[in-house]
């Protein structure tokens, strides 16, 4: 069974209390404090939470996410507590108002423990660009988590926390969910509202949950979707994300070949095929997409993301809020508020964006990556007029050493090759753990599923997760 | 595409970003190393795309009714600056 239903079953027939699990999650948080997954804790709220949920559970009224803890990245704001991005351009910046997500997550009966850390910005495959330190993989405390989401991720690893929240602009759900053996998805864009967000990669970021299972995540992303009328490009659109069991026969389940070549370890390529051959067995129908513009992917990403991040990060400049470095004149001021505020990583990405859309090399780089966008997002739709559901590793390598790429940024972001083409054609995608390496270390495949059609990628993972039940040999949900 | 020590400059000043001397070769080479990796993307024929500018996204964006509604208060609001006089946010000189 659901890890995650199965905590709500003992919450149900009164084994484990609201609080109880509140303070264990908090007392996990504070004996794992050396894998750095959170920024800060929110523990009087989270407990003054607790007992509320607690009370209404006795008046018998139900809980969509009943009374669980959740990490919430720290690009997300929480009203009264600081969001910092994982940067010092933020410090003091405490929250006057609520993410949307985070109203949801309250009305939903969910306890908010702690700001989870990312790399600054969410601009990172590694979580090493925090300003809060480096996060590391429970598997390996040597290893990265993955990232930009690492804490949110680890939070659930780790057994801290059965839900997280984080954001994914080109993997940063996905890549950290396969390092640390997690469910993670990225909904459609304009499926979850992005107000509240601090915004990265506006046409590319959406908000997304992690938890130890299909079912603790569809639970999750339920609870979070939907049209706000403070985010113009979320949609109203049927919300039902309640895996069930699928029978595979005649499913269509299509791959793209040179992926499968781009796999740089054996290991994962065993996983691959073995879910494959699953797939196969179980009467699936396995398509070969011709899909020409995909191999373009990090390219046009690298353009449009840093070109909409440059000018998102423009705001930063010690006026309103954050912290000011102090001058004699306001055009000096911006220069040391950010070239002390931001880090390297930042910095990086900032002048390339800024670059890209400069006078003399706007068409030539930012205009033609749009369009190759399109071709992109182009052979999307031909593909998914073929099949149900595209499947993918959700990674080429296993968890990285830390410091392994930091120095190479270029090798980085080639990392991220299976997860971004999803962000530019705004498609949903969902990492599935599904076995260990040799050296220990989770295995993570992807599932694309149509616009809109999250419901699709759910059920097949679930079917796919029902037969390996990594969540068991993970051990997930000790409260 | 290579990315020299003025180009870098330059682009450090549109961005308002200062950039140490030690720094600046660092930056031109990786920076060179990604625009030379993007410059794969002159291969593909975009002939066909009219659109680019356009949202690849369905979304079907619906401007809220023009009519006030309540925000945040006086005070909420300048909490959060780092520095205020009486009513108002308080920035160096301009000029």
């Amino acid at each position: 069974m659901s890890v995650v239903r199965e905590l709500k079953y003992k919450i149900q027939n009164g084994e484990l209390s609201i609080v109880d699990i509140t303070k264990k999650s908090i007392k996990k948080a504070k004996e794992k404090s050396d894998l750095n997954a959170f920024i800060a804790l929110t523990e009087e709220f989270a407990l003054e939470t607790a007992e509320k949920l607690q009370e209404k559970v006795k008046k018998g009224e139900e809980l969509k996410l009943f009374g669980l803890p959740v990490a919430v990245k720290d690009n997300i704001n929480v009203k009264g507590f600081e969001t910092t991005c994982g940067s010092n351009i933020l410090k003091g910046y405490v929250s006057p108002y609520n993410a949307t997500v985070v109203d949801k997550l309250i009305e939903n009966g969910a306890v908010i423990i702690g700001k989870a850390n990312m790399d600054e910005f969410a601009f990172g495959s590694t979580n090493e660009t925090s300003a809060f330190g480096v996060v590391r993989n429970p598997y390996d405390k040597e290893r990265v988590p993955g990232g930009s989401s690492g804490g949110s991720a680890v939070s659930v690893a780790a057994d801290i926390v059965p839900f997280a929240l984080g954001s994914d602009t080109g993997g940063s759900i996905r890549q950290p969910a396969a390092f640390c053996g997690v469910v993670g998805i990225k909904p459609t864009y304009g499926r979850v509202s992005r107000f509240g967000l601090v915004a990265f990669g506006s046409s590319l970021d959406q908000i997304g949950p992690f938890s130890y299972d299909v079912c603790g995540a569809g639970l999750l992303l339920e609870a979070i979707s939907g049209f706000d009328k403070n985010d113009s490009t979320s949609v109203e659109k049927p919300i039902n994300f309640k895996p069930e069991l699928r029978d595979l026969r005649g499913l269509k389940v299509g791959v793209i070949e040179e992926y499968a070549e781009q796999i740089q370890q054996e290991d994962i390529k065993e996983v691959y095929y073995k879910v494959l051959d699953y797939l196969k067995a179980s009467g699936a129908q396995i398509v070969k997409l011709d899909m020409p513009h995909i191999k373009y992917s990090i390219a046009a990403y690298y353009i449009v993301a840093t070109s909409e991040a440059s000018s998102n990060l423009a705001r930063f400049d010690g006026v309103r809020y954050g912290n000011r470095v102090h001058s004699d004149n306001v055009k000096d001021m911006y220069l040391k508020t950010r070239s002390e505020g931001f880090g390297e990583e930042v910095k990086r990405r900032i002048l390339l964006g800024t670059f890209a859309l400069s006078s003399g090399y706007y068409d030539a780089y930012y205009l033609r990556a749009l369009a190759v966008r399109k071709l992109i997002a182009k052979d999307f739709e031909k593909a998914f007029n073929q099949v149900d559901v595209i499947f993918t590793p959700a990674t080429p390598t296993t968890a990285f050493k830390l410091g392994e790429k930091l120095n190479n940024p270029l090798e980085m972001y080639l990392s991220d090759i299976f997860t971004v083409p999803v962000n530019l054609a705004g498609v949903p995608a969902l990492t599935l753990p599904v076995d260990f390496s040799k050296e220990g270390l989770p295995i993570g495949m992807q599932f694309i599923s149509r616009w809109f059609d999250e419901k699709t990628m759910l059920d097949i993972a679930y079917t796919i997760e029902d037969y390996y039940k990594f969540y068991e040999k993970a051990g997930y949900g000790k409260f | 595409m290579a990315i020299d020590r003025e180009t870098v400059l330059h682009i450090a000043k549109l961005a308002h970003i200062e950039i140490k001397e030690s720094e600046i070769e660092k930056f031109s080479k990786q920076m060179g190393d990604i625009l030379d990796y993007v410059e794969q993307l002159n291969e593909v024929d975009i002939s066909e795309v009219k659109d680019n500018l356009k949202s690849i996204h369905e979304g079907n964006v619906r401007l809220r009714e023009d009519r006030p509604h309540k925000s945040f208060d006086r005070e909420t609001v300048l909490k959060l600056a780092p520095e205020i006089e009486d009513i108002f946010v308080k920035v160096p000189p301009v000029i």
